[in-house]
């Protein structure tokens, strides 16, 4: 058994670590701050080529169901949104939009735009109504908090009755453990529950959460919380990395590392004037004229070094890779994707 | 400051404890707090809801831009007028002026016997929670670590930092450092007081986690613990401490439960248990509750102030030293 160290918390990081430990691989993953996969609408909007079976293993768990197939949904703002697997209330079976939805609205919360999604279902060929609930919360306030006690929910279902609707939009509010409140609020006011698809909330957030314990679960060491500042290198091989958190900084050896950083933020790739970085100083990065497609540079399979020498263990994967056909909404997919190629030329390394 | 970095996304909102109880609103949360108010000086100065942070990091450790989120509000509460102090914090700045601790002091087993090491309670340990104290401190005995416990050393100053009182916080670390310069180690219980005697001290002092991690102790315990993870020993000190504090316990053969937000606030800090009671124990309630509903016999931590605020929602919470004894 070899120890490999993965950097990055988000779906690429997770998911590749998830594999290797699968394959009796000892993996720490060390990681710090939201990723990506927490802001995105929580659904993986196209079907990932490579790896589509084990990704669905991977995100199998006992509290929210997925449904997979052609799909469509409505944001928060009542726009369509089309993907390939979703958590069961985001979406419909694509062609089977119902007739009639009643957008339901917190008094001064934008996490649903009534007027707008009203207007956007109806150019759709949707019947809107609109439900307002005798509640207010602040707008800075998530609303997971307001709808924390039994007492909101069912002053929601009672509400919900009264609608005439085939269907009710609600705001994302549900975090992952209580995905089941929706299956309830489904059978209690009898009509179907739509959660909008929202980034940057909820939905997210559970997609990260739910991934972080099925790497836990498969005994991935997982060090939230902590930086990688430098990495060992000598020759073509990765030895070790520095890791600070807190006030400590630990040296640590390994096998191998993925390195799936992410985008451009703060512990990614640096923005170097008008040009991407590598914040090891170590690796090429390939430049690309579209902002989306940068990323590490590989041959074969793993990282190149400046010098042009190619890597023996270090692989990138994610959004931190070079990727010519990246595009918009590609993200979860791409990445997951990503990170099994990234495996599988470590493993044939 | 690094407040331009924010992007906007509110992952620290959705991490905030204060903000995400029912009894939080009124605060605007990290970004207003942390991002908005230190970059728009010219808006109105925000006052005492400036104070309604745990300081507990979460946010921080949210923030994908690596915002100094905890900083940047803390440096809010020193700006502050005399006029905007809460009255729960007034009497914490009373009670530093005639006992130099922030509650009045009920420990009596002071040691003063001249050993190299110092066993630092903090005023939690010597006013509220005495029989913490003791347990750890007949810990560190059975251990075979002498200690002193000195009734000369006063507050570490970490609790008048986060009131804004910089100039008493000074004041006591001159008073303490003549203490601790009769010593070759510092332990202590509280990760509050750790942090400060090393950020601001420069001491390297050792919170009891540390000192138990090299120790092999046996538990005493019967019974299923989960645990409250505190927020200054995983996001203040280490997060690797806070990752021992759960190996030492089950290497001990404590029946450790893991529960999900363990890690979370449990509202006690930043000043929140003087300065807004009501929110403050709000918060521990709903996460009492929380506990409660694994069916746990009770709690394990590492910090006075998460025993205090938690064990006032009545349910068993013992200090990680009052769990564990040495190996027989």
């Amino acid at each position: 058994m070899s120890r490999v160290l993965v950097i990055g918390n988000g779906a690429a990081g997770l998911f590749s670590s998830w594999l290797l430990a699968r394959k009796g691989q000892e993996v720490v993953l060390v990681g710090r701050g939201t990723p990506s996969t927490s802001m995105s609408t929580g659904c993986i909007r196209t079907r990932p080529e490579g790896c589509e079976r084990e990704m669905a293993e991977f995100l199998v768990n006992e509290h929210m169901p997925w449904a997979v197939g052609a799909r469509a949904g409505l944001s928060k703002i009542g726009t369509p949104f089309r993907c390939w697997m979703a958590p069961s209330h985001s979406t419909w079976k694509y062609g089977e939009a119902p007739g009639s939805v009643t957008v339901v609205s917190i008094e001064g919360h934008p996490a649903i735009h009534v007027r707008i999604a009203s207007s956007l279902l109806i150019a759709q060929g949707i019947r809107a109504e609109h439900l307002s609930l005798p509640i207010a919360v602040p707008p800075e306030v998530p609303l997971t908090a307001a709808f924390r006690s039994e007492g909101s929910w069912e002053l929601l279902a009672k509400a919900l009755r009264t609608t005439s609707s085939d269907a009710v939009l609600l705001p994302a509010m549900v975090p992952l453990r209580e995905y089941g409140r929706l299956d309830a609020l489904e059978r209690q006011c009898g009509r179907k529950v739509l959660e909008a698809v929202t980034p940057l909330g909820p939905p997210g957030l559970r997609l990260t959460e739910l991934m972080h314990a099925r790497a836990a679960g498969a005994g991935v060491t997982i060090w939230d919380g902590r930086r990688v500042t430098a990495l060992d290198i000598k020759g073509d091989t990765v030895r070790g990395a520095t890791v600070s958190g807190g006030s400590e900084v630990k040296e640590v050896a390994t096998d191998a590392a993925v390195i799936a950083t992410g985008g451009p933020l703060v512990d990614g790739l640096n923005i170097k004037g008008r040009e991407l970085d590598d914040p090891f100083g170590v690796f090429q990065v390939a430049r690309s004229t579209d902002a989306l497609r940068g990323g590490y540079a590989s041959r074969e399979g793993m990282m190149v070094r400046v010098d042009g020498r190619r890597m023996a263990n270090a692989v990138a994967a994610g959004d931190c890779v070079y990727s010519e056909r990246r595009d918009h909404g590609s993200g979860l997919a791409g990445a997951l994707d990503s990170a099994r190629m990234a495996v599988m030329a470590l493993e044939g390394a | 400051m690094n407040e331009d970095r924010c992007i906007k996304c509110g992952s620290c909102t959705r991490a905030c404890p204060v903000l995400n109880d029912p009894l939080g609103p009124g605060f605007p949360g990290p970004r207003g707090a942390g991002v908005d108010a230190p970059r728009f000086p010219e808006r109105d100065s925000i006052g005492q809801i400036a104070l309604m942070c745990t300081m507990c990091h979460a946010c921080e450790w949210a923030c994908p831009s690596g915002i100094s989120l905890t900083l940047s509000m803390l440096r809010l509460r020193s700006g502050l007028n005399e006029a905007d102090r809460l009255p729960g914090h007034r009497r914490m700045m009373d009670n530093i002026a005639s006992c130099g601790r922030t509650v009045s002091t009920e420990f009596k087993g002071w040691r003063e016997e001249g050993n190299r090491t110092l066993y630092f309670p903090g005023c939690i340990g010597l006013g509220r929670l005495t029989h913490l104290t003791e347990a750890a401190s007949s810990l560190l005995t059975a251990l075979g670590v002498s200690h002193d416990i000195s009734s000369a050393a006063v507050c570490c100053g970490s609790p008048l930092l986060k009131i804004g009182a910089t100039g008493v916080a000074e004041d006591l670390r001159r008073r303490n450092m003549e203490v601790f310069s009769r010593y070759d180690r510092v332990i202590t219980s509280c990760p509050g007081c750790t942090n400060q005697l090393r950020e601001v001290y420069g001491i390297r002092a050792e919170h009891m986690v540390e000192v138990l991690k090299g120790s092999d102790p046996r538990s005493k315990l019967d019974g299923r613990w989960a645990l409250q993870v505190p927020c200054h020993l995983k996001r203040g000190l280490s997060p690797w401490a806070a990752d021992d504090m759960a190996s030492v316990l089950v290497a001990a053969g404590v029946d450790v439960v893991r529960v999900p937000g363990e890690d979370c606030c449990c509202g006690g800090g930043g000043g929140m248990l003087a300065g807004f009671p009501e929110t403050s124990s709000s918060i521990a309630r709903n996460k009492v509750q929380m506990y409660r509903s694994t069916g746990v016999d009770g709690i394990i931590t590492a910090c006075p102030f998460c025993s205090l605020n938690l064990g006032r929602q009545g349910i068993r919470v013992l200090d990680i030293g009052e769990a564990l004894a040495p190996k027989r």
